[in-house]
């Protein structure tokens, strides 16, 4: 039984899961660091509790600070979103070391399946294709797996994720060197420098299966998700169903995920990725152990709240579905919105947020954390918001999704909108020809619209200070001064909430 | 009225007169309207529509989203006219203040003193080029806050006119003085 719920996590996705307790009727926890004490998550949630300084590591990352907060609060289950603590094996076990349930699967499943090296010998053996790589013989030294191998390679840390402790080796040559740089990444960011080669699939497209299982063995899947638009292998548009599937191969896959995640006697919502090559062959890439950024284009597609149903399942329920229940419908398409400057090479930017217009209208859904008068620091990941667009067929929830970015007006700050527009009205997208190198090797932001638009804009701030001068000059009075009224209302509610 | 504008780098000049707007020389049909008082604004530029936010961060410099993009612009009147918008940005209080940094190389006033509108009171030297202070209306010199050779601020208090000497009382003001 679950009646409290801690949301370990800030942003958007704190807002998602404080949004999921509410409409299950469960009291929701926010904690909150220094610098999100007036955040959309704390002024949503019923109880809000402070954990430390703005950097992560002393805040959203200490184990000690969420659990006491948990015991104090008396929160009988704790969320962990996805980043900071969420696949965190050493986070689930001190909660359930706590009494505390974890909303995920238990701590184990999270250890194999965080553990790459593990994980692939334990997906080999649960009959899944996986990626050729030099763990399968562990008595080989690595220069002789390369040679067998061939290259081009990855090195690849064991405890590894988010690209560290990773190396893409082309020759011989390279490959002593590149092996010492990655054990060095490896150890300093996992404390654990074992790394191991794995084949480098060329073109591949990113495909994963969104699972869901409960405690009684039940593993369903909700379809695929295609995720190969991404950039220094973030993830920066996802959608389902993938063009790429015919629809024995998105059978196949599916099965496939199922059978990992009933091998793994898999708990929770999770994740099962995969590479496909050109050619149809797909490979096991990894399970991500937890709810992910993009969950949301397959609940438009499926209709099932995820965040609701790993609170069900946390709390002992049934799957309420079978496979067949599960037809999704349509298409949908999510666009990550960040806080970075595209046309200054994707550099963070900061700061406060003076004026915000969100889309709306037909088919789209907005998950976001942001508000007039929020800062942004560089203290947590640039994703601020997410715009999901649904659309009966795919054509139509891309224009709808060109149709809601146009709409979204986000002031103070630059953000990577321009960026997603210009992608979604390619021809390589529209016609669904990518893979993951595709937003890296050849795809280039166009600046020519931009140089006419800047024009416009020299227009404008020139007519403003033109009329200004002339009111000046009339003596007409300035009903809000010279700061920005909406810097100025941030100001006043600040001061008032102090 | 001449503009030099600069948009991330890039320098264009902006003509307004008389209603007709002109960038680099091209004209352009502009319809402007502010949307109730938030600084966001419906703009139709030869009949395209775009909703921009534009907002002052400090003097002649805004921040303007145009259709999900960001940029700084700064904004300054140009050349022979200077001294016009000068005259323009003085404050209503009586006090006029430097509407740009600069150096002061001449001040042509003392307190006490009576002076007309439009009479100069002194000479702001800034980007190479000397710029008139005028007075914005007639009265008397209440209070001269520089001196020659001295650096000033964007803002910063110069000269002090008090209005229509030789009247002591508000009775005595005529309808519509200045």
């Amino acid at each position: 039984m679950i009646r409290k719920v801690l949301v370990a996590n800030r942003g958007e996705i704190a807002v998602r899961i404080i949004r999921a307790c509410k409409e299950l009727g469960l009291v929701s926890v926010a904690v909150f660091s220094e610098v999100d004490r007036t955040a959309l998550h704390v002024r949503l949630a019923d109880e809000a509790y402070f954990i430390g300084p703005a950097p992560a590591t002393q805040s959203y990352l200490s184990i000690p600070k969420i659990i006491d907060v948990a015991i104090r609060a008396g929160a009988d289950a704790v969320h962990p979103g996805y980043g900071f603590l969420a696949e965190n094996p050493r986070f689930a076990q001190a909660c359930a070391e706590a009494g505390i349930t974890f909303v995920g699967p238990d701590y184990e499943t999270i250890r194999l399946l965080g553990d790459k090296v593990r994980a692939r010998r334990f997906m080999r053996r649960a009959g899944l294709p996986i990626v050729p790589g030099s763990d399968e013989d562990p008595g080989q030294d690595l220069a002789q797996a390369a040679e067998r191998l061939g290259y081009p390679l990855f090195i690849k840390a064991a405890a590894g994720g988010g690209g560290k402790g990773m190396r893409f080796v082309r020759s011989r040559q390279e490959l002593d060197s590149a092996l010492e740089l990655a054990k060095r990444e490896a150890a300093a960011a996992f404390g654990d420098d074992t790394v191991y080669l794995e084949r480098v699939v060329e073109r591949a497209r990113h495909i994963e299966f969104q699972i869901l299982g409960d405690h009684y063995g039940n593993v369903i899947h909700l379809g695929d998700r295609e995720c190969s638009i991404q950039r220094r292998h973030q993830k920066l548009v996802e959608e389902t169903p993938s063009r790429a599937l015919s629809s024995e191969l998105r059978a196949a896959m599916a099965e496939a995920a199922v059978q990992a995640g009933k091998a793994a006697g898999y708990v929770s919502a999770g994740t099962v990725e995969f590479l496909l090559d050109e050619n149809g062959n797909f490979y096991f890439l990894e399970v991500n152990p937890r709810l992910q950024v993009e969950h949301a284009v397959s609940e438009m597609v499926t209709g099932v709240d995820i965040v609701k149903e790993q609170l069900r399942i946390a709390a002992g329920r049934r799957l309420r579905y079978q496979q067949e229940d599960i037809q999704p419908r349509g298409c949908a398409i999510e666009c990550r919105i960040l806080a970075e400057d595209p046309y200054a090479d994707f550099a963070p930017s900061t700061g406060v947020i003076s004026g915000i217009h969100e889309p709306s209208g037909p088919g789209i859904r907005v998950e976001s954390g942001i508000f007039a008068g929020f800062e942004v620091t560089p203290y947590y990941d640039s994703l601020i918001a997410k715009v999901i667009a649904w659309g009966e067929t795919r054509g139509e929830a891309i224009m709808r999704m060109v149709r809601a970015l146009s709409e979204y007006h986000i002031a103070g700050i630059k953000t990577n909108i321009p960026f997603c527009l210009q992608l979604l009205n390619s021809p390589s997208f529209i016609g669904g020809q990518f893979d993951t190198k595709y937003l890296e090797e050849r795809f280039s932001l166009s600046t020519e619209e931009r140089e006419a638009k800047k024009r416009i804009a020299a227009l404008i701030a020139a007519y403003v200070e033109h009329r200004q001068r002339s009111e000046d000059q009339r003596g007409v009075a300035k009903p809000v001064g010279t700061r920005s009224v909406w810097l100025q209302t941030a100001r006043l509610e600040a001061l008032q909430e102090r | 009225m001449k503009y030099i504008v600069t948009v991330e780098g890039a320098t264009h000049e902006v003509t307004i007169e008389q209603g007709r707007v002109a960038v680099d020389g091209v004209e352009y049909q502009l319809d402007f309207r502010q949307v109730g008082l938030l600084p966001l604004y419906s703009v139709l530029v030869d009949g395209r529509s775009c909703a921009a936010t534009v907002e002052l961060t400090g003097r002649g410099q805004y921040r303007v989203l145009l259709e999900g993009e960001l940029y700084f612009v700064s904004v300054r009147a140009a050349g022979a006219r200077l001294a016009k918008a000068l005259a323009s940005l003085q404050s209503s209080d009586g006090t006029v203040r430097a509407p740009m940094p600069g150096m002061v190389t001449s001040v042509s006033v003392v307190a006490g003193q009576e002076v007309g509108a439009g009479e100069r009171l002194l000479t702001l030297e800034s980007m190479k080029m000397e710029n008139p202070i005028t007075a914005p209306i007639a009265g008397v010199v209440r209070k001269v806050y520089v001196q020659q050779g001295q650096i000033v601020e964007p803002g910063q208090p110069l000269v002090t006119i008090e209005l229509r000497a030789g009247y002591n009382t508000d009775s005595d003001i005529p309808q519509g003085a200045n």
